[in-house]
C-alpha cells in the first residue's frame, strides 16, 4: 500500500463504517486511478477538495434521509426536527421583539413618553432589529413551507447579524464577554443542525398552519403580557414577582415547554428521533438559561438566580436522559 | 426530481456504455470541456443519489491489480430522466435564443444613439 493510498484511506474513516464496508475499495480505486504513478518519496497527499468531498459525504451519509441507513435517517430526522424547533423559537421571539421594538418607537399601541425611543441610534437600532426579527420569521416560514434554499439563506443571514452584533458588543458590553457567548451558542445550533440536516436528499415536509404557528405563538404570549400588566402593579421588590419573570420569559416558557415535551416523550416512549431532538434543542436552551450574568448577584435577582439554576439542571437531567435512552433504541450501525 | 449538472453529466457519461468511478470522472471531465471535475467525494455523493432513484444500477464488478472496481450502466429510468431533463433545457435553450435574436434585431434595426454631438 502506497503512502498516499494510505493518506486517503485515512480521510475515508470520516464516513460511517458500513458505508466504508460498501463503498471504500471502490472509492480507494478511482482516487488511485486519478492520482496516476507517484512515489512514496513525492510525500503526495489528498488535495484538499478532495478532503471536502469526502467530509461532505461524510455529513450526508451520516444524517442522511433518503436511501440511506436506518441510523443515520433517525439522526437525521432528529436534526431537522431541532433545527425546526430552534429556528421556530427564533421566530416567536422575532415576532414578539418586533412588537415590542414597534411599541418603542410609538408605532404600536400607547407609551408614556419617558419610555419611548427618540435617540435617532435608537431608533435605527430598532429599525434593524425589526429587520432582524423578520429575517428570523422569514427563515422558519420557508423552511415549514418546504424552500430550504432560501430557508438556509435567511438563516445564515440571520448568524450573520447576530454574529455581527456579538463582534460589537465584545467591544461595548460593560460586563465579561462570557456573558455574551451563551446566547451566540444558542441562536448558531439551530442553524448548523439546518446547514447540516437539510441536504438534497433530505425528506421535506411542507406545512402552512406550521408556517404561521410563530404568529399565534407570539399572539398568546404579548396577550398574556398584556393581561398580566393590568393586574395591581407589582412592586420590584416582589418577590413572586421575579420568581414568574423567570418562568413567564420567551426563555422560561420554552423550557418548561421543552421539559414537559421531554417527559411526555419520555413516558410515551416516542420514536428515538424526537426524543434526540429534544436533548440537542436542551443544550442551546442550557446556554439561554445560564445565569453567568447573576453570579455574585445579590437582592432582588436572587429568585431570578435561583430559577434559572433550576431551569439549567432539569435540562441538562432531560438532555443527559434523552440523549443516553435514543442512542440506545437508535437502529445500530449496519 | 432536482437534477444538478453533476447529476445530469454522469448519467450523460453511461449513455454510451457501462463506467466504472473513475471512467465516469474522465467523462464527466470530457464532456463538460474540462469545466466539471468530479472530486471522488462528489460522484459518489451523486451516484448515491441516481442509484436511491433507480436512475443507475450496479453492472458488474472486476478486480484489478487487488482493488475493486465497479462498474455502472444507466437504468431505463435514468433514460427517461435524462430524456425529460434534455427536453427541458432544449425548451430554456430556444427560449434564450429567441431572445437573444430579438435583442440583436433590435439593436441593428435602432437607429444608433451613440456617438453624441462630436
Amino acid at each position: 500500500m502506497t503512502l498516499l493510498e494510505q493518506r486517503y484511506r485515512f480521510v475515508l474513516r470520516m464516513l460511517p463504517a458500513s458505508y466504508r464496508a460498501e463503498r471504500e475499495e471502490e472509492m480507494v480505486d478511482a482516487f488511485l486511478d486519478g492520482a496516476g504513478q507517484v512515489r512514496d518519496e513525492d510525500n503526495a497527499r489528498p488535495s484538499w477538495g478532495e478532503v471536502a468531498s469526502v467530509a461532505a459525504l461524510a455529513v450526508r451519509a451520516r444524517v442522511s434521509g433518503l436511501g440511506e441507513a436506518p441510523r443515520g435517517r433517525a439522526v437525521g430526522d432528529a436534526l431537522r426536527l431541532a433545527a425546526l424547533l430552534g429556528l421556530g423559537f427564533y421566530a416567536v421571539m422575532g415576532c414578539v421583539g418586533i412588537a415590542l421594538s414597534l411599541r418603542s418607537l410609538g408605532l404600536l399601541g400607547s407609551l408614556s413618553e419617558e419610555w419611548l425611543i427618540t435617540s435617532l441610534d435608537g431608533r435605527i437600532w430598532e429599525v434593524v432589529s425589526i429587520a432582524a426579527g423578520l429575517v428570523s420569521i422569514a427563515a422558519f416560514s420557508t423552511l415549514a413551507l418546504g424552500k430550504v434554499r432560501t430557508a438556509k439563506a435567511l438563516a445564515v443571514a440571520g448568524l450573520v447579524y447576530a454574529l455581527v452584533r456579538f463582534g460589537i458588543d465584545v467591544f461595548t458590553w460593560p460586563g465579561p464577554i462570557v456573558d455574551l457567548v451563551p446566547s451566540m451558542l444558542a441562536t448558531a445550533v439551530p442553524v448548523l443542525a439546518l446547514l447540516a440536516a437539510y441536504h438534497r436528499d433530505a425528506p421535506v415536509r411542507r406545512s402552512s398552519p406550521l408556517a404561521a404557528l410563530p404568529l399565534g405563538l407570539a399572539a398568546a404570549y404579548l396577550a398574556i403580557i398584556v393581561l398580566g400588566s393590568r393586574l395591581p402593579t407589582a412592586s420590584p421588590d416582589d418577590i413572586d414577582m421575579i420568581w414568574a419573570i423567570g418562568w413567564l420569559s420567551p426563555e422560561g416558557l420554552a423550557t418548561a415547554a421543552v421539559v414537559l415535551a421531554g417527559l411526555v416523550c419520555l413516558v410515551r416512549r416516542t420514536s428515538p428521533a424526537s426524543r434526540l431532538a429534544l436533548a440537542i434543542v436542551a443544550v442551546p436552551l442550557m446556554a439561554l438559561r445560564a445565569p453567568v450574568y447573576l453570579i455574585g448577584a445579590s437582592g432582588v435577582t436572587s429568585p431570578l438566580l435561583v430559577t434559572m439554576i433550576v431551569q439549567c439542571v432539569a435540562l441538562l437531567a432531560l438532555c443527559v436522559t434523552l440523549a443516553t435512552v435514543s442512542f440506545r433504541a437508535l437502529p445500530r450501525p449496519a | 426530481m432536482n437534477m444538478t449538472e453533476p447529476m445530469f453529466l454522469a448519467l450523460t457519461a453511461l449513455l454510451d456504455e457501462p463506467r466504472h468511478g473513475y471512467g465516469i470522472v474522465q467523462e464527466v471531465e470530457r464532456l463538460s470541456e474540462g469545466k466539471v471535475q468530479l472530486k471522488i467525494g462528489t460522484l459518489y455523493g451523486v451516484l448515491d443519489r441516481l442509484a436511491a432513484d433507480g436512475l443507475v444500477e450496479l453492472d458488474h464488478e472486476e478486480v484489478q491489480s487487488g482493488r475493486l472496481r465497479r462498474y455502472y450502466r444507466l437504468t431505463d429510468a435514468g433514460e427517461g430522466a435524462l430524456q425529460t431533463e434534455v427536453a427541458r433545457l432544449t425548451g430554456t435553450l430556444r427560449t434564450a435564443t429567441e431572445r437573444l435574436s430579438a435583442r440583436q434585431r433590435i439593436f441593428t434595426t435602432r437607429p444608433s444613439i451613440a456617438g453624441g454631438s462630436a
